[in-house]
């Protein structure tokens, strides 16, 4: 009777399909009614507008600014003779993301992407032997990434995380070098070979199952033909008397008492120190000679400031932000104050205070290098802040996660570090990286306690008489490549959101 | 048993298992407590609890909401603390002490309303999580017994999911299985049904029941009567911080002695 069809349980329906057109979207949603065709034309106009003064101006600008003064906009007077410590700064960057990228991503198509489009399209736009050092660091992160890839994931996890740890040092090293002489004198020669001796033994008594510890001396073997000629023979015999000392300590490591000898023989390494630290005397600068902080500059500042900002200022920040809400008063009454006298103070007051302050504080033969008090100023700074995203992440956490981990028998340290951080701080990530990306960017006031980082040198380049006039391409250019770190940042940190989003619901 | 008891009584969770009793009343008492009170600010939540539990006993504890009875086991392994009377448990008392906490921590496991499971971690992961950390056992040893763990929970091949794909009812059982790994003497379960649908409330019991049934000596809040009559030596009624009767299944179904206790089943067995 009824003409109404029903549709039963039983019966699915296909989801209601649109074909979508260019032409009916346009006509849909630029030209009808008559106000959006308003809009549209008022808004071609602005947009033609637009993109015909930036045209006619990039297309007549003085871009030659750019490659004239890049070194100094990179590094800033950073001396040319070792530029290739950077360099290699940066090969052995490119070796350490490989392996992690292998260790960590193991994805094989996002490989094309960040490891071979980046270091290629940077090759392409430099030239000489930048270029040659951006090829090499493509070759190095593909070769890191093939070998982490074979290797089982525990011992690729251990060793990623130990190339971090040492590449910070390293880098450091070599951008700041140590100065050592050509000949150096047979104290330390002897001090070399007895230190070399005494850890090779005592690590392998304790690790006697550890057969890498032989890639130390490998390495000492490599650097041997890698030194100064005076060093040569010591290292060469060094590697040679380390390996035979460690062999032997892994054949008698199971002798009972052999741990506290090895303990004692350790112990006897002290008075050697001492020895050392008295000998020392002022070294000639020859090889890996030093390059003082005030030639580290232009962008090389601004990063070297970020990551080390980063580092100090994050683990700071987590530890003020658990002290907040410590049980015990005095640690919560420091940690309150430290973040509210940070967050009510400008940054550039703390970043003046940091140079000015240090100096004051300690004693007048120690003195802090400027660099390091302009990191120490953007650590305090920015741990304050961190501390306040942390606490955010903290409070977000259910107490019956605390319970729970109580409940299992957990001490507090195993609650926090097992179950409660891992949980915060993926909770925090968008604004942690929202913060580091504000970091990075707020590294750009250290030009006003005086240090020439990439805007100071800048500035310093537009008050050349030869470059008047080019503010607009020299700061498009500094803009673009701020634009362009702080998204690389932005896209790891959704992708390391992805990652770790497993498993979310609860 | 008054016939309405009696018949509602069969209306509730049955186990397909008979009745049977690990409770070895001849040992001395595994649980401890004398005389227990604990406040929340002003309110007197548990106003002088005295209970001894023997080793393999089961015992339920029921009664109207803030009665005092997740309080009181919270502080049988110190999640909160009471404030008068004594708790001793497997010959070691509660104190400030924190090497005692930790000692009855490790001997006694518990399971939340809430589940609680670390969501970060995968079901195995928040099973070997204790063993490996608090046990220092090896993770391939940590590993098989957590999977010989669930394997007994019927859930070996939700193993390498995370808690939050789970359903509420497996979830529960991921949670004894957690509890269980650290071997633990007695086991704590606070109202562990009452966050679930319908439909897995049994899944759950099972387990608990065929956990009693091996001898485990076990402290349940629960208002599943039905549980409680198929495996509890015990039964303590709280209510107003204060036990008001004890008693077996037997008593307290067919003879309640108080009449706030009659009341109340009245009302959970409607």
């Amino acid at each position: 009777m009824s003409t109404v069809r029903t549709t039963t349980s039983s019966e699915t329906l296909p989801p209601p399909t649109e074909r979508f057109s260019l032409l009916g979207w346009v006509y849909k949603n630029l030209l009808t009614p008559w106000y959006n065709l308003v809009l549209t034309l008022i808004s071609g106009w602005i947009l033609y507008v637009i993109v015909r003064g930036t045209l006619t101006w990039a297309l007549g600008a003085r871009w030659e600014v750019i490659p004239a003064n890049l070194r100094i906009l990179m590094v800033g007077s950073y001396p040319g003779e070792f530029l290739w410590r950077i360099g290699a700064a940066i090969l052995l960057l490119g070796w350490t993301v490989g392996f992690s990228w292998g260790v960590w991503v193991r994805q094989r198509e996002r490989v094309v992407w960040v490891l071979v489009a980046l270091p290629v399209g940077l090759a392409l736009v430099t030239a000489g032997p930048v270029r040659w050092m951006w090829a090499g660091t493509l070759a190095l992160a593909l070769a890191g990434w093939a070998v982490s890839r074979r290797l089982p994931e525990r011992m690729g996890t251990v060793l990623g995380l130990l190339l971090w740890a040492l590449y910070f040092p390293a880098f450091v090293l070599l951008v700041r070098g140590w100065g050592v002489p050509e000949t150096p004198n047979w104290k330390y020669l002897a001090a070399w070979q007895v230190t070399v001796v005494t850890f090779s033994f005592v690590v392998g008594v304790w690790w006697s199952r550890v057969p890498w510890v032989a890639a130390v001396h490998a390495g000492m073997l490599v650097a041997s033909f890698l030194a100064p000629p005076g060093w040569r023979g010591a290292l060469l015999l060094s590697a040679v008397l380390g390996f035979l000392a460690w062999q032997v300590a892994r054949r008698y490591a199971h002798l009972e008492g052999i741990k506290r000898f090895s303990l004692q023989v350790g112990m006897a390494y002290i008075p050697l120190l001492v020895f050392i630290f008295f000998a020392y005397e002022p070294l000639s600068q020859t090889w890996m000679a030093k390059v003082e902080s005030a030639h580290w500059g232009g962008m090389l500042l601004n990063l070297l400031i970020t990551v080390f900002g980063i580092m100090f200022s994050f683990p700071l920040g987590v530890l003020f932000a658990l002290g907040r809400r410590s049980s015990l008063p005095v640690i919560r009454l420091f940690s309150i104050l430290y973040i509210e006298f940070i967050r009510g103070v400008p940054f550039v007051t703390i970043l003046f205070m940091a140079q000015v302050m240090f100096p004051i504080l300690l004693p007048p033969e120690m003195s802090v290098d400027r660099v390091v008090r302009a990191i120490l100023g953007v650590v305090l700074f920015a741990a304050a802040y961190m501390a306040e995203n942390v606490r955010g992440g903290l409070q977000a956490i259910p107490k019956g996660q605390y319970e729970a981990a109580y409940a299992l028998g957990l001490t507090t340290s195993q609650t926090l570090l097992l179950i409660i951080l891992p949980q915060a701080l993926r909770n925090v990530i968008p604004v942690l990286v929202g913060q580091f990306i504000g970091l990075l960017k707020d590294t750009t006031l250290v030009t006003i306690v005086g240090l020439l980082d990439i805007l100071g040198v800048a500035q310093s380049v537009l008050s050349n008489p030869e470059w008047i006039g080019t503010q607009r391409e020299v700061y498009l250019f500094v803009a673009l490549l701020f634009w362009v770190i702080s998204y690389g940042m932005s896209y790891a940190s959704r992708r390391l959101e992805k990652a770790l989003g497993i498993g979310e619901t609860r | 048993m008054t016939e309405s008891v009696g018949t509602a009584l069969n209306k509730q969770y049955q186990p397909t298992t008979t009745r049977q009793s690990h409770a070895r009343y001849d040992e001395p008492p595994i649980i401890v407590a004398k005389d227990v009170h604990k406040w929340f600010g002003h309110f007197h939540a548990l106003r002088g609890i005295s209970m001894e539990v023997y080793p393999g006993e089961v015992v339920v504890i029921f009664g109207p909401s803030g009665s005092g009875k997740s309080t009181f086991i919270r502080c049988i392994n110190r999640l909160e603390e009471h404030q008068k009377g004594t708790i001793i448990v497997d010959g070691v008392e509660l104190t400030h002490n924190l090497k005692n906490i930790e000692q009855v921590r490790r001997k006694v496991g518990m399971v939340f309303q809430q589940f609680n499971l670390f969501p970060h971690l995968t079901v195995l992961e928040n099973v070997t999580l204790a063993p490996i950390h608090v046990l220092k056992w090896p993770k391939e040893k940590a590993e098989k017994v957590a999977m010989e763990l669930l394997e007994r929970m019927g859930i070996p091949d939700q193993a390498h999911k995370y808690p939050g794909q789970l359903s509420g009812g497996q979830q529960q059982r991921v949670a004894i299985a957690r509890a269980l790994a650290m071997q633990p003497k007695i086991m704590l379960f606070d109202e562990p049904t009452s966050a679930l649908d319908p439909e897995m409330i049994k899944e759950v019991l099972d387990v608990m029941v065929e956990l009693a049934r091996s001898g485990m000596t076990m402290v349940v809040v629960t208002h599943e009567m039905g549980f409680a009559r198929a495996v509890a030596d015990r039964m303590f009624f709280f209510d107003q911080g204060k036990i008001v009767e004890s008693g077996t299944p037997e008593e307290i179904f067919t003879n309640p002695k108080e009449e706030r206790t009659k009341q109340f089943l009245a009302q959970i067995l409607h």
